[in-house]
């Protein structure tokens, strides 16, 4: 397990793709991050994000050749890997740790 | 896909992409242009497109240039060319486990869904259920098409159809050479000696031939032996039916071969015959019919049946029977003009009218089931509208339109199976209710149930319907235009145009449809009131009808004894106090049957022989139209001193005056009765009020009335007249009975209420059940007309709030709901009035009273429809009226 942490930019995209239960195209990845963050992501970001952490083994994907009568031409889907859950799990558990109980920032109103 | 990008953008990006990635990039975007043409338009997606381009290629580069090359997916996944057979039954299931999730989410539309289409299969499945029993069960007898119905002709009287005389018949049955057997019927009737009192039941007196010729086999014992009808023959034999046999002898076995008493006399079993409809429950007994030294070929009384031999045609035996009878017309000057007429077995069970009323009842239910499936494809069609979006996105994000429409269409099946389910519910229960309100005339009712066919057709009817209607949505997915689906999809105003014109339409069929049942039903309600207010002539309040029957009435002795019977019964009767008037009549009101004769007047020249008249003819005792409070319109009644034939004078009906002697008296004048027969004279004593005695649906009667004093006529009807509670005379009767004689039962007790109910009953049956059809019609039409409406109207909640927020009147807005609602009714309606004056014709023969073009049935429910239809409208439109701008411009 790599040893690096994940950057802010690759854990967004993680959750987004847990969001969408687990497997998903680069497209439903972007509307996602969109809705949660209320920013415009850059699809080629998410683009880019997504085979990097394939490389790192945190997901995987698969291209389907597109059917006959299917509408588009196969996209490539990614799947988070066990990997990748164990290390949104330890991200979250570190975290956690540096927030501790209690809130020590306040929120601005 | 190509051509859903921007063109310009995409070829830009192409040229910049490295090749390693470019094919994926270009995907990525096209989704992503998609989801966003869905959420945000295409304006504002072109946009967004245009911006990734650059970023795109250069970011994809940079990584590659900074991070190493981009990696090729862990796996490539080359599909099959088709699913396998698991594969594809695991996409079924999880089809159909979307849509019940559809359906459980909305459960309203669920459950108006699933119980249109349940009230039209199972109405479907009923009446069904009826036909199939009544009129499409075949014969209980073998190759029952080879069986015929024979008739007597005589042209030169003007009959096509009439009974067989006992000569004739007998002739026919020695000469002919088409017929492998053939049989005589005739009915009587016999006491049965019972606990209480004696029971009378009806026999059916038949030719050793015709159960022979019908092919039945026995249940017990057997049936009649060559020979047996012969005179000298034992005549103490008996067939038992097999009603009693079960009511009467518990069905027992040993009952063969025993002796039952009847009317005094021992009666030797020979055996039982089957159940069934016709002919086998022609009688409680069957009794050889004789084969006398009857030489009698004017009087009409046998009806006959044959079963052809193989090979031989209707045609080729009724040309052989013709050939019979033109030898029997040049021997016997009574046979003069003596023909034959042949009709197959089609018509034994049912009736033309009830054939007809079935039919039409059985179309009425097809109405009805494609009311339900229109109303079903349109709300279908109104969600689909609102899923659009969600199927267009399906096909873009890959789903095959296979699959797509196996979605739809799986839904739908769900929809049609739950409506199967409730709909035999609701036939079983439909079927029930139709037995306990028998009108008494439909054959072989009490034997419709629903069977594993009705089942079998119930549920194709209803994947069928379910399959059509949930595919037209679902082809309606736009697969051409994704991206205009994508766009327009639910905030299209009212869905697409074609959609909306589709949708009106199915309105204005449902309304057309429900129009015609509605017209129907009317039609029929219409002659019902016409047939109860018509002017029957007689009255019906208190008065009860009973027979009285003298047993083993035969010879010139027991004339006496028949009219002392009816002499001092009256009598007694009417010294009772609660009685008013007492009288008897050889057949009572309302058979629909009864003897007849032609008849002429002597001083006017004779009607050509094919044109004389045909009068029903009843013998009465004194006080008849008394007791019936009927006038005597000139003349006088019957006195105890009036005996039939002695000499031969009548009463006449008016009409029979007004016919032979116009405007003249016809008092004194001589009138010939049984005109072409054996011609009596008779001189008329009086003219008695109008009645219609033999079918309230028929003009009133021609009837000639004869004193029943002198008549051997038995039994008896007797009318009695009381001052309230007519049938507690009859326990009376019968102890006076006891005392006159004691071996006379009572029966056929009616009152002249009950008869007049039950002569209709088969029109309020039909009329019930037509109104009870066009009702439920009415309703799927009212929600139809409803359903679309509301559903456009919140679909236009903004641009209602737009009218109404620059200055639109509340009543503005809502005529242009309504107006908007009640297009499709009114072409509905103009559509509905020509079919229903198209199909009415079929249903003429079944009307009274009323043309099939009876101008205020059709305004009446032209009428009811449209008031019914403006209040559909009008709900939604209230709806739109409370539209608050700025909610509604919000949601914008």
């Amino acid at each position: 397990m790599s040893r690096t942490a994940l950057g802010e930019f690759e854990h967004h995209v993680m959750l987004a793709l847990v969001r969408l239960g687990g497997r998903s195209r680069g497209a439903p990845i972007v509307l996602e991050l969109e809705s949660a963050t209320r920013r415009a992501v850059s699809p080629a970001a998410v683009f880019v994000a997504l085979r990097r952490l394939e490389q790192r083994g945190y997901a995987r994907s698969l291209k389907r050749e597109a059917r006959p009568g299917e509408g588009g031409r196969g996209s490539r889907e990614f799947q988070i890997t066990s990997a990748g859950k164990a290390k949104l799990a330890e991200s979250r558990r570190t975290f956690e740790r540096l927030w501790g109980t209690g809130n020590p920032v306040a929120e601005p109103s | 896909m190509r051509g859903v990008t921007p063109r310009f953008s995409t070829a830009v990006l192409r040229a910049l992409l490295p090749n390693a990635v470019r094919d994926e990039a270009l995907d990525e975007l096209r989704d992503g242009y998609l989801l966003r043409v869905a959420q945000y338009g295409r304006a504002a997606a072109n946009r967004w497109y245009r911006g990734q381009v650059p970023a795109f290629a250069i970011r994809v580069r940079l990584a590659i240039l900074t991070g190493g090359p981009l990696t090729p997916p862990t796996e490539l996944h080359v599909p099959e060319p088709s699913l396998s057979g698991s594969e594809r039954m695991t996409t079924i299931l999880a089809d159909l486990r979307y849509g019940a999730r559809a359906l459980v989410r909305n459960p309203a539309f669920s459950l108006i869904a699933v119980l249109t289409l349940a009230l039209g299969i199972g109405a479907n499945a009923a009446i069904f259920s009826v036909v199939r029993t009544v009129l499409l069960r075949p014969l209980p007898f073998p190759q029952p098409d080879r069986l015929v119905q024979v008739w007597e002709s005589r042209r030169d009287r003007g009959w096509n159809q009439s009974s067989f005389t006992h000569a004739n018949f007998w002739d026919v049955q020695d000469m002919n050479r088409s017929f492998s057997a053939m049989g005589a019927i005739t009915y009587g009737s016999i006491n049965l000696a019972g606990k209480d009192n004696p029971e009378l039941l009806s026999v059916a007196y038949v030719t050793t031939g015709f159960l022979r010729a019908l092919g039945v086999t026995p249940v017990a014992g057997r049936t009649f032996a060559d020979g047996e009808d012969r005179v000298g023959a034992d005549d103490r034999i008996v067939v038992l039916s097999h009603r009693l046999w079960t009511t009467q002898f518990g069905s027992d076995r040993s009952i063969v071969g025993r002796d039952i008493t009847l009317s005094g006399q021992a009666y030797h079993v020979l055996g039982v015959l089957p159940p069934g409809t016709p002919w086998l429950d022609a009688g409680d007994l069957f009794m050889p019919l004789r084969r006398g030294p009857n030489e009698d070929r004017d009087s009409f009384e046998l009806s006959a049946i044959a079963r052809l031999k193989p090979g031989v045609t209707i045609d080729a035996a009724r040309a052989d029977l013709n050939r019979i009878a033109g030898q029997l017309a040049s021997q016997y000057p009574e046979a003069k003009g003596m023909g034959v007429t042949i009709e197959p077995s089609e018509g034994w069970v049912a009736s033309d009218s009830l054939r007809r009323a079935l039919w039409v009842l059985m179309s009425a239910v097809g109405f009805l089931l494609l009311i339900a499936c229109v109303n079903l494809a349109n709300m279908l069609l109104a969600r689909s509208t609102g899923r659009i979006r969600e199927r267009a996105m399906r096909a873009a994000l890959g789903a095959s339109r296979a699959r797509v429409i196996q979605t739809a269409v799986a839904e739908s099946v769900l929809l049609g199976v739950l409506g199967a389910a409730i709909g035999l519910a609701i036939a079983f229960g439909a079927v029930r209710l139709l037995r306990a309100f028998d009108p008494g005339d439909i054959p072989r009712l009490s034997e419709v149930s629903i069977d594993g066919l009705v089942l079998a057709i119930t549920l194709g009817a209803a994947l069928l319907t379910s399959i059509i209607t949930g595919l037209a949505p679902a082809l309606r997915t736009p697969y051409h235009d994704i991206v205009a689906a994508l766009r327009e999809g639910d905030r299209s105003v009212v869905g697409n145009r074609r959609t909306v014109g589709l949708r009106g339409a199915l309105v204005s069929v449902e309304v057309a449809l429900s129009l015609m049942l509605l017209v129907g039903a009317g039609l029929l309600i219409r002659s019902f009131g016409a047939i109860l207010d018509v002017d029957r002539g007689f009255q019906t309040e208190n008065r009860v009808l009973f027979n009285v029957t003298l047993p083993n009435a035969q010879n010139e002795a027991d004339v006496q004894r028949l009219s002392a019977l009816r002499t001092q019964l009256q009598a007694r009767l009417a010294a009772l106090p609660q009685v008013k008037d007492v009288a008897a009549v050889s057949i009572g009101l309302l058979r629909g049957t009864g003897t007849g004769m032609g008849f002429a007047a002597q001083d006017k020249p004779s009607p050509p022989s094919d044109a004389v008249p045909w009068a029903g003819w009843r013998m009465i005792t004194p006080n008849y139209f008394k007791t019936l409070g009927v006038p005597i319109v000139a003349g006088r009644d019957f006195n105890a001193e009036d005996v039939i034939a002695r000499p031969w004078r009548v009463v006449i009906s008016h009409r029979i005056a007004e016919r032979l002697w116009p405007g003249e008296s016809a008092i004194g004048r001589q009138l010939i009765l049984w005109k072409g027969q054996q011609e009596s004279v008779a001189e008329v004593i009086g003219v008695s009020g109008d009645m219609r005695d033999w079918d309230l649906a028929d003009l009133p009667s021609y009837t000639v009335y004869m004193p029943f004093n002198g008549a051997g006529w038995n039994p008896s009807t007797f009318v009695v007249h009381t001052t309230a509670a007519p049938t507690a005379i009859v326990p009376i009767v019968r102890s006076m009975l006891a005392e006159l004689s004691p071996s006379s039962p009572v029966s056929n007790v009616r009152t002249i209420d009950d008869l007049v109910g039950e002569s209709v009953a088969a029109r309020r049956f039909t009329m019930l059940l037509l109104g009870a059809l066009a009702a439920v019609a009415l309703l799927l039409a009212l929600a139809g007309v409803y359903g679309v409406l509301s559903y456009s109207v919140s679909r236009r909640k903004t641009e209602i709030g737009m009218r109404m927020a620059l200055g639109a009147s509340r009543s503005s807005v809502l005529r242009l709901i309504v107006s908007q609602g009640m297009r499709p009714v009114v072409i509905g309606l103009a559509a509905g009035v020509l079919g229903a004056i198209g199909l009415s014709r079929y249903m003429a023969s079944l009307l009274f009273g009323v043309t099939r073009l009876d101008a205020p049935t059709y305004a009446g429910v032209a009428a009811l429809l449209t008031v019914a239809a403006v209040l559909a409208c009008y709900l939604p439109a209230r709806d739109a009226m409370k539209v608050d701008v700025l909610t509604a411009l919000r949601e914008e």
